[in-house]
């Protein structure tokens, strides 16, 4: 999978996370430097939770991939890959390829 | 609600798990049953897996094909468990292993899994099992009881971390019930624990249902994080 459907396949889950809350964020100008974690972020750890609930379900239903993000690796990173949409692209890939390494 | 209830059950090959999954499909309900062995029984409204609880990959199918057969679940039953009876200085770290997996892995795992696919509706009701021997701090039984007395703590906590999710969490403690978990347990130690019960009988599956039947109600919004014992004690 490219890059651009994991980006895709997460703003599309971001979209679809902020439009089950009430109040409005705006959404124009989202892409990978989004920040989804950290001080710079417009997301409650709520919504970060549920983003990524939200991903993997995306993953499972649209590509039978099934893969869990929030894995002891990626809590224990010193850099967490939940910090920008570009980050957590990045570690998806990460993890598809090492799943087609390890078959 | 006008659409059919998606619920899930596990451990449906037999006893109580068998009795929810008659009763609820017998009351139109779509029930997604699971156990290691198939049923010898079937009935309509009734699908099978063959899962076992403890493993994750199992279990993760399991939930991707019923997110693909109904896209949604309402009710999850964590009915599937273990139990095993022995003093505590003659039990095996293996059987305490075995216990945990079964019992509260398993039961952690259909919670959260669960709760990932009612999440979207923004519905949801997880029912788990416990027993009255939490209370009455069994002897005999410390893997067994102390196993359910985690459930327990893990009923209380996802009902305050799934409770913005319009999702309960609520758990059921039979006094014994006629099953073959009791079924190695002899006469004498289950009547002296009905002795500590204010009310001295065993539970029946209906006894079981009529709990799980107020947590399932749509009006029980607001009913979350509890424990509810049958035979009286608290």
């Amino acid at each position: 999978m490219d890059i651009t459907a994991i980006i895709n396949i997460i703003v599309t889950s971001l979209k679809d996370v902020i439009s089950e809350q009430a109040e409005e964020f705006p959404l124009d100008n989202v892409n990978q430097t989004t920040q989804l974690f950290g001080p710079g972020s417009f997301l409650d750890s709520l919504t970060l939770v549920s983003l990524i609930v939200d991903v993997e379900q995306k993953l499972a239903e649209e590509y039978g991939i099934n893969v869990a993000l929030a894995d002891e690796r990626a809590m224990s990173l010193e850099k967490s890959p939940f910090r920008t949409i570009g980050t957590l692209a990045d570690y998806i890939q990460l993890l598809l390829r090492e799943r087609r390494q390890n078959g | 609600m006008a659409e059919q209830r998606v619920m899930l059950i596990t451990g449906t090959r037999k006893g109580i798990g068998r009795y929810l999954a008659e009763y609820y499909s017998s009351r139109g309900f779509l029930v997604e049953g699971c156990s290691r062995n198939h049923p010898e029984w079937q009935t309509p409204n009734y699908h099978h897996h063959l899962v076992d609880v403890a493993d994750e990959n199992q279990v993760t199918k399991m939930f991707s094909e019923i997110r693909k057969e109904h896209k949604r679940l309402d009710i999850a039953i964590n009915n599937a468990g273990i139990a095993s009876m022995n003093h505590f200085l003659l039990t095996p770290t293996s059987t305490v292993e075995t216990i945990f997996a079964v019992n509260f892995k398993a039961t952690f795992l259909i919670c959260r899994e669960s709760a990932k696919l009612m999440k979207k509706n923004r519905f949801g009701r997880i029912i788990n099992i416990t027993t009255v021997a939490v209370p009455l701090l069994l002897s005999g039984e410390a893997a067994y009881v102390s196993s359910k007395s985690a459930i327990e703590t893990l009923t209380k906590i996802i009902a305050r971390e799934l409770a913005q999710f319009g999702i309960t969490c609520n758990a059921v403690g039979p006094a014994p019930t006629e099953t073959d978990l009791i079924r190695g347990v002899p006469e004498e130690k289950i009547e002296h624990l009905l002795e500590q019960l204010p009310l001295k009988k065993k539970s029946s599956f209906q006894d079981i249902a009529n709990v799980i039947d107020f947590f399932i109600e749509p009006e029980s919004q607001n009913i979350t994080g509890q424990i509810i014992y049958l035979g009286g004690v608290s």
